[in-house]
């Protein structure tokens, strides 16, 4: 066998969470090689590149406020010996025991990931570019890259396009974070009873959270051994899975990890108050959890959400205003699409965007 | 085939003129000189305001067979 892939371990020097990285499905020969601006590899890179530029600017003016002791500090750093960059811990491998794939069992009430791909598919599935201008948007930036902002709020009227924009920011996620970050999410919906609870909420993203980094199981076990399944399920099933999760986001061996909960109004009514509340306090014990809720524009949400304090949250109305500007960015992003595939001319496709652009009526449809 | 076996199987099959052997040198383990860039680089990365670094890595294997080793 002569293939040979350079790994994403062999492939960065910098191993740590500092330095970002993405995949592109590429060999070693076109990594760079590029056959138009559309490719969805070219666009990564360009975003990418995008983001550095815009954050020059802040990241130039911090180094000369405090060029005198950065230049103590490097000093010190080159004395010492070997760079950590390379240190990789592996985690240990666990192997699944009959005990604990019965926790699993009874911890699933749905798996959130059927959940997202039924939803996508019932609303004629994913228009893959529809969600692209979240990408392009301050306060999705602002989210990603500030830790001071581990919260962001995603608020609109019915029909405004939230749960496929969700839809849009996992498939985003997925790919653009580090093997070892944690992805876990879950939809709401009021007309399924498995999935409009709080502990339901909480038991999907703890079923995904365990899945991929299994080493968080002993969190619940001890628990779940004296227990069993009615953990999960008896009238003090939210206190336990809340004092559960608690402990796992305080776990200093948990990666980073990103949470998504879509569609909070659709959880029921008397479990909302709680479920906001639980989320908001979870921001102040634990700075390695991100957080992206969604939910319809109801002032009660806003007042509970206010307590976490306004500089750790980001809230991005979806409205006729933001959602024009999206649609607006959509629709010159396919226009230039068709042109590079026509290859229509300056003027054709002037036209074309001018009529698109005019009877699109701020929908995507 | 490891990548030292690839370095040697290059630098046997081609000339000077097609392949910088003595640069192919460096990528040997333990080489000094790549030792040093690392390190450096490492340090630059403990670094406050650091530079801003992206990182991609692919995904799709090469046939590397098809540049050395066809003998």
């Amino acid at each position: 066998m002569k293939r040979f892939v350079v790994s994403e371990a062999s492939g960065c020097l910098d191993l740590s969470e500092a330095t970002s990285k993405y995949s592109l499905s590429r060999t070693h020969f076109d990594m760079n090689k590029f056959g138009n601006p559309l490719e969805e590899d070219f666009q990564t890179v360009r975003e990418v590149v995008e983001e550095m530029i815009r954050e020059s600017p802040a990241l130039m003016a911090a180094r000369l406020q405090c060029n005198c002791l950065s230049f103590r500090v490097s000093a010190d750093l080159y004395t010492t010996n070997e760079p950590e960059a390379r240190k990789v811990d592996k985690p240990p491998e666990y192997k699944q025991d009959k005990e604990t794939r019965k926790l699993f069992t009874h911890l699933r009430t749905t798996d959130p990931r059927d959940d997202k791909t039924r939803i996508e598919k019932s609303k004629g599935g994913l228009l893959k570019d529809s969600y692209r201008w979240i990408l392009f948007h301050s306060d999705f930036r602002q989210w990603r890259h500030d830790h001071q902002r581990p919260l962001l709020w995603i608020k609109g009227d019915p029909g405004k396009g939230k749960t496929m924009l969700l839809c849009g920011i996992v498939n985003k996620l997925k790919i653009s974070i580090s093997k070892t970050d944690l992805l876990s999410y879950f939809f709401c919906q009021a007309t399924d009873s498995r999935i409009n609870s709080a502990t339901a909420v909480l038991r999907g993203l703890l079923y995904l959270l365990v899945d991929q980094q299994p080493s968080l199981v002993s969190h619940i076990q001890k628990k779940y051994d004296h227990a069993g399944k009615a953990l999960f399920e008896d009238a003090n099933a939210w206190v336990a899975l809340s004092e559960i999760f608690t402990t796992i986001l305080q776990d200093p061996s948990l990666n980073s990890t990103y949470l998504i909960v879509n569609a909070l109004d659709e959880c029921i009514a008397t479990d909302l108050p709680k479920l906001l509340d639980f989320i908001v306090q979870m921001l102040s014990i634990s700075r390695r959890a991100k957080w992206i809720i969604s939910s319809r524009n109801w002032p009660d949400i806003e007042e509970r959400l206010e307590r976490a304090g306004h500089k750790v949250s980001l809230c991005l109305e979806l409205n006729a205003e933001s959602i024009s500007v999206a649609v607006g960015i959509f629709i010159r992003h396919k226009v230039f699409q068709l042109a590079y595939k026509k290859k229509y001319n300056g003027d054709t496709r002037s036209a074309v965007l001018d009529h698109l652009s005019l009877n699109a009526n701020n929908t995507f449809l | 085939m490891s990548q030292v076996e690839m370095l040697d199987v290059a630098r046997k099959e081609y000339q000077d003129d097609k392949v910088q052997s003595e640069v192919l040198k460096v990528l040997q383990p333990g080489n000094e000189f790549l030792q040093d860039v690392v390190d450096q680089f490492g340090k630059t990365r403990r670094e406050p305001n650091k530079a801003v670094v992206a990182c991609f890595y692919e995904l799709k294997p090469s046939n590397v067979g098809k540049f050395v080793g066809r003998n």
